[in-house]
């Protein structure tokens, strides 16, 4: 059976801090098992309670020292029991997963990020490398959506990555509840308030499937082509190994093709109701 | 991740104690149970029972009278979560038979005294007065998925159990299609797994004991029926039997039953 | 590996070479009569199989009779032995160390299985072989198969459209085909196929016998069609995708999955943890389908909320995903999904309405 190992067994890793994001959403920083590989930006790991069941979790940080994190939204049966583990514990991780962001194909390029939601998590890890190998890339554009100011993520280091050199941070909320200097309304509003070189940027969108198809057409108003928009989507992913097929879509299985694909490559599918 | 013993209580209401027998027909489970849960009000089990507040409350039974409504309610206070067990407390049960009729008719029928009977004009599941939080199906619910439930509790998690239609269970466990095979009318398409495909097992079709499956689509499933030669009363009578009152079936039913007057 | 001629000889030989993989230890796994229905399961004697017996097949209908000349294939397909149902994969102690069940993986001999059949099986060399799943790959590697060419296919077949029937050509170690009552035709594929037909008194076919083989199958590929080609079938019915006649079909569609589960190709599965009153927890995998409402279910939301769009998918999965997947179609075109299908719902049908709406808009 050494072929299962690795693949379906979840490995105990340990949670070495928890930190509160927004409502219903936290960050677990984990120390992982021996032999896990580094993630790549974009890429996710099933997280695994024991006896309550796995969910995919797409990376939101790795340390210096090394800690692997997950930023977490309370959604369904698992991350609820997840929600409420503390420092010390132990839960189980396998993976890394999936292909990630094209951060090597964006070298030279400038890089737009476009996130509503939870789906700035996932990005994190680009901005990161980005701030990490500021020369290699053009300018860094963030446009983030969030329902309210207190639903936005990291807003520890959300102001600091304006600070970050030649970079443009946008922020919207759908409502603001109090004061509050961004956008209210779209996040997609943003996009022709952002100074975008429809020639030299590769745009990098994560949220909500309907905020995703926005962003699309705003992109093209700009002047973005198909081959410059690269999208993550969810599905249920429910090994993580393409083995399941419960994440098809289309002919793709988004545990392993995706979670990050091209937009020209999904277009045929990614458009079609209920596909 | 185990706590404090879970107190769990079980009420019965209109029904025949099927389902609280499977309980006790744990037998081995109930031993390694014992442990981890505490039966403070299970009448079928001891006499000594103690006060709320209940982790987890069983009943059984469907809603009937009057007085049982005022209980159930007071139950519902009492307990965290609460847990609506078999045909009768999550659909009404065989005794939902006589909603279609008049009460005044039906214990005219039954009774010698029928004024002395107070019922609800209803036999009515248990969510049609307060609020589940679960529903185990079945006549009587599957033990097995019982202590499934129970475990999952016991973890801390949100008890998980698969809704899908019955056919799936029942042709992984490798029984023939008894509606393709010997044209016998069966519920598996649109009633909800967990059974273990008795019926079908023993060569004879699912008359619909847990009740529709999720996404069930009844209809679909009648115009099959009659398709292949069943009568319209047929077809009802077969929804009726033990789950009939759900809103699922009961849709089906009234079309049909509407149709043939 | 060979390439077998082809060999003629008395009916008594298949007895012969049954008796022969029995002999050798082999679990004989072959079509047998049990209630009515030809099932797939262990049989300890020749005369269990049902030569003699004779399947009706229409779409959600099946029975059987005595007398005729040609069993085909019943409900169970060899997914059932080489990737069953419900498969415990392990324990997790509370200390996180991992118990793998005990298994044991018999060399098997399929016996008598058909074109379609053993079609599926070069199907899941390519899925759960490619994949590397394990319980697949031990049964698969001790596995032996004979293979009964089909001269009288059912109502429901359609594996001359899909190129898997109703010759075997390869992947078998010995396929045979029963000419007349006493007639059989053998051809080994494979050196173990060769050792084992070297035990019976076969002598290469006359050129009558050949005529006749030839035009016993050729008859047969005639009855086997759908009324859809397979030349660029995966593209056309990626243009139907919009195609109204998926809602059409699913309205009297029941959602049940039944389909799914007698699929001999269909691979999916969902992975159940349940936990143990010690704290461990266990793993187990059980088929799952498409058609399933929870399938594409996630926390926020369902991907294929409607029936329609969960038979979308598995049609086009079948026909057009899975050659993009795999390289081959995910259909053999065993009929299986048409015959147990208890709304009687007949995918040829399906496939030839969505190719003839695409054609109409001028979409090919």
């Amino acid at each position: 059976m050494e072929v299962v190992e690795g693949r379906l067994i979840p490995k105990p890793a340990v949670i070495e801090d928890v930190v509160d994001e927004a409502p219903n959403v936290r960050t677990f920083y984990l120390r992982m098992p021996e032999g896990y590989p580094e993630p790549k930006p974009g890429q996710f790991n099933e997280l695994y309670v024991m006896g309550v069941g796995e969910v995919p979790i797409s990376v939101s940080d790795v340390t210096q020292e090394g800690l692997v994190a997950h930023t977490v939204r309370v959604a369904g049966r698992v991350t609820e029991v997840l929600a409420e583990a503390s420092v010390g514990d132990v839960i189980g991780v396998r993976g890394p997963y999936g292909r990630g962001w094209p951060i090597e194909q964006a070298v030279g390029k400038d890089v737009l990020i476009v996130a509503g939601g939870i789906g700035l998590a996932p990005l994190r890890p680009v901005i990161r490398h980005i701030e990490r190998n500021r020369a290699k890339y053009g300018k860094l554009t963030i446009l983030y959506g969030a329902r309210a100011p207190r639903h936005l993520l990291y807003k520890y280091e959300l102001e600091k990555y304006a600070s970050i050199p030649n970079t443009e941070l946008l922020l919207s909320v759908d409502k603001a509840e109090g004061p509050w200097e961004g956008h209210v309304g779209f996040v997609t509003d943003l996009i022709p308030k952002a100074d975008i070189d429809p020639e030299r940027t590769i745009a990098m969108i994560c949220g909500p499937e309907i905020m995703m198809r926005f962003t699309i057409k705003r992109l093209y108003e700009v002047g973005l082509k198909d081959n410059q928009i690269y999208l993550s989507l969810e599905r249920r992913m429910r090994c993580g190994v393409g083995l399941c097929g419960h994440c098809q879509m289309g002919p793709y299985f988004v545990c392993k093709h995706g979670p990050v694909f091209p937009h020209w490559f999904i277009k045929k599918y990614f458009w079609v109701e209920q596909i | 991740m185990m706590r404090r013993k879970l107190k769990v209580a079980v009420f019965k209401f209109a029904s025949c104690s099927g389902c609280q027998l499977q309980i006790l027909n744990m037998e081995d489970e109930l031993l390694t149970l014992t442990d981890a849960v505490e039966f403070t009000y299970f009448l079928e089990a001891s006499r000594a029972t103690a006060p709320g507040p209940y982790d987890v409350t069983f009943i059984e039974g469907s809603i009937s009278t009057p007085e049982q409504e005022e209980l159930v309610r007071r139950v519902r206070e009492e307990s965290r979560i609460l847990v609506a067990m078999g045909a009768c407390a999550t659909a009404g049960g065989i005794q939902a038979l006589r909603n279609w009729l008049r009460l005044d008719d039906v214990k005219r029928a039954v009774y010698p005294n029928p004024e002395w009977v107070k019922a609800l004009e209803h036999s009515k599941p248990v969510a049609e007065v307060v609020k589940v939080d679960y529903e185990l199906r079945g006549c009587p619910v599957s033990k097995e998925r019982l202590l499934s439930f129970i475990k999952q509790v016991l973890v801390g998690r949100k008890p998980y159990l698969r809704r899908e239609a019955l056919c799936m269970d029942c042709r992984r466990k490798g029984n023939v299609c008894v509606m393709v095979a010997k044209g016998i009318p069966c519920l598996g398409p649109v009633v909800q797994e967990g059974c273990g495909a008795i019926c079908p097992t023993f060569g004879r079709g699912c008359y619909g004991c847990f009740g529709p499956s999720i996404d069930a689509r009844p209809e679909a499933l009648a115009s099959r029926l009659r398709e292949i030669g069943m009568k319209d009363r047929d077809v009802a009578r077969l929804f009726k039997g033990f789950t009939g009152w759900s809103e699922k079936f009961r849709k089906v039913i009234d079309e049909l039953e509407g149709g043939a007057r | 590996m060979v390439s077998g001629g082809i060999y003629s000889g008395k009916f008594g030989e298949l007895r012969k070479l049954f008796n022969a993989l029995r002999l050798r230890g082999y679990r004989v796994i072959a079509p047998k009569l049990e209630d009515s229905v030809i099932r797939l399961k262990e049989v300890t004697s020749f005369d269990e199989v049902p030569y003699g017996w004779e399947d009706i097949q229409a779409p959600g209908k099946y029975s059987v009779r005595e007398g005729g000349k040609h069993f085909r294939h019943g409900p169970d397909a060899p997914k059932r032995i080489l990737y069953p149902p419900r498969l415990e994969l392990f324990r997790l102690r509370p200390d996180w160390s991992v118990e793998y069940p005990k298994e044991r993986f018999p060399p098997t001999a399929l016996f008598a299985i058909k074109p379609c059949d053993l079609a599926s099986i070069s199907v899941m060399d390519r899925v759960q072989g490619g994949i590397g799943d394990p319980y697949y790959l031990a049964l698969r590697k001790k596995l032996i198969i004979i293979v009964e060419n089909c001269v009288e296919p059912g109502a429901t077949c359609f594996c001359s459209t899909m190129g898997t029937g109703p010759e075997a050509r390869d992947g078998f170690d010995i396929a045979y085909t029963r000419l007349d009552d006493d007639l059989v035709v053998f051809r080994p594929g494979s050196d173990l196929g060769v050792e084992l037909l070297s035990e019976l008194n076969i002598e290469p076919a006359t050129d009558e016998v050949l005529r006749k083989y030839y035009d016993a199958l050729k008859n047969a590929s005639l009855k086997a069609k759908a009324p859809f080609e397979l030349e660029r079938l995966p593209d056309e019915l990626e243009l139907g995708l919009n195609s109204p006649v998926f809602k059409e079909v699913a309205e009297r569609c029941f959602g049940c999955a039944g389909c799914n589960m007698v699929c001999p190709t269909c691979f999916c599965f969902d992975v159940i943890d349940e936990p143990e009153l010690d704290g461990g927890a266990v793993r187990v995998r059980v088929w799952d389908g498409c058609f399933s409402y929870t399938y594409a279910e996630v926390a926020g939301g369902n991907f294929r909320k409607d029936l329609w769009a969960r038979y979308r998918h598995w049609v086009l999965h079948k026909f057009a995903y899975w050659v993009r997947q795999f390289g081959v179609f995910g259909c053999v075109g065993c009929g299986r999904c048409i015959t147990w299908c208890p709304a009687g719902i007949d995918l040829r049908e399906t496939i030839k309405s969505v190719v003839e709406w695409v054609r109409s808009r001028g979409g090919s």
